[in-house]
């Protein structure tokens, strides 16, 4: 009974631990607003930046870039302990994407709500409906309109 | 007489040259018997008249090659000279301009952004009439740049792409500042770069500014720097910031 409670207690310590020792992934999701399809092979920066005097690995690449997959997702590992805020940069394959292209979370606010930060634009009836989920970063992408893609030569300077 | 004819499509200062100079002359100890004469300063891009050998009065002139108007006796030195000075001129002005451009630009977004200390670090490249810059933006703190961010980014968001456009209700020109790019943190001081140029109509402001923009920043624009190769940004006179 005593080695059962024993093992017990020692599964639950490493339960509690084990959020504490494996690194944090967060996912950034580029999707298509309009159909909710995935966006892939769209790179996508993270910069990981300690402010002085705030904790550090020893060991951490301070940008990882990754493009995302055929879901349009890009899985970033945080170092432990994380940086307080992500800088996100989205390098669109196309221009002729209204999306949110430099963003600066808070690494908690990530983590524990996730974020949806939605593209400039006027909303539409049509455009899917995105929940927050923890981890996770969405930058929904609207596509440009006919007028949009057809002045965007003459606009874009 | 040939000068003479030439001499009247010169700018002014240049006419005068003729009618000041003195075919007597020292070429080659560069010196005046009468003590008087002109010469054309490249650093200063203008010709100052010198009583006395200028070589001892300013040594570093001589060294870098300044012309007298000695030197000029004939039409086809005066040619070769002459479009030797446009050429300066011009290439003069247009350093003036970038420079005015420059300064506005840096302005412009130091009076935009409170936080923050922007440095406009060196010309890109000429498009559609307007010169681009690489612009160099820094932070006192990691909030300061996550505040950056999400003002610049918002402010663009219902603006037409590639975000931002920054109006100025005083002109009607924008400054638009684009291609944000990573952070970086050295020491304590948050870094971007990012990109701008100034736009004479802000399409953001309505079909006016959409109108103003397709026509003079895309049309007016590149007819400017292909035809005439010179620019339409504002004048440091007008300059909002």
């Amino acid at each position: 009974m005593n080695s059962l409670c024993c093992n017990c207690l020692i599964g639950l310590f490493a339960l509690w631990l084990s959020p504490l020792c494996l690194a944090q992934v967060v996912t950034v999701r580029i999707i298509n607003i309009t159909n909710g399809h995935p966006l892939q092979k769209q790179r996508v920066s993270l910069s990981l930046l300690y402010d002085k005097g705030e904790q550090r690995p020893a060991k951490y690449d301070e940008i990882i870039s990754h493009e995302t997959n055929i879901n349009g997702e890009a899985d970033f590992e945080l170092p432990e302990p994380p940086p307080r805020i992500l800088f996100i940069n989205i390098r669109m394959s196309s221009e002729h994407w209204r999306c949110t292209r430099t963003w600066a979370p808070n690494t908690q606010e990530v983590v524990q709500r996730g974020i949806v930060r939605l593209p400039g634009g006027k909303p539409q009836k049509t455009d899917v409906l995105i929940n927050a989920v923890p981890g996770v970063m969405v930058f929904p992408a609207r596509p440009f309109t006919f007028w949009e893609r057809l002045l965007y030569p003459l606009l874009k300077g | 007489m040939e000068i003479h004819i030439i001499c009247t499509k010169q700018r002014h200062w240049v006419c005068c040259l003729f009618n000041e100079s003195y075919v007597r002359n020292d070429p080659v100890n560069k010196k005046d018997p009468s003590g008087k004469d002109w010469y054309y300063d490249f650093a200063a891009q203008m010709w100052v008249q010198t009583f006395g050998d200028p070589c001892i009065i300013d040594p570093a002139l001589c060294a870098s090659g300044g012309v007298f108007a000695f030197d000029l006796a004939t039409s086809q030195s005066f040619m070769n000279f002459n479009s030797v000075i446009n050429e300066e001129v011009a290439q003069y002005m247009q350093a003036q301009d970038i420079a005015a451009t420059s300064n506005c630009i840096q302005s412009w977004i130091n009076g935009i952004f409170n936080n923050s200390i922007a440095t406009v670090q060196g010309v890109t490249e000429e498009i559609g009439g307007h010169w681009n810059f690489n612009v160099q933006i820094q932070f006192s703190s990691e909030d300061a740049a996550q505040d950056f961010i999400k003002d610049w980014q918002a402010a663009g968001d219902n603006g037409f792409s590639p975000a931002t456009r920054y109006g100025s209700d005083s002109s009607g020109y924008a400054l638009h500042l684009e291609n944000v790019g990573n952070v970086e943190q050295v020491n304590g001081i948050w870094t971007l770069q990012a990109t701008a140029h100034i736009d004479l109509g802000n399409p953001d402001d309505g079909l006016t500014g959409i109108l103003m923009h397709v026509g003079v920043d895309g049309v007016v624009g590149w007819m400017f720097q292909i035809l005439l190769g010179g620019n339409i940004d504002p004048s440091s006179s007008s300059c909002p910031y």
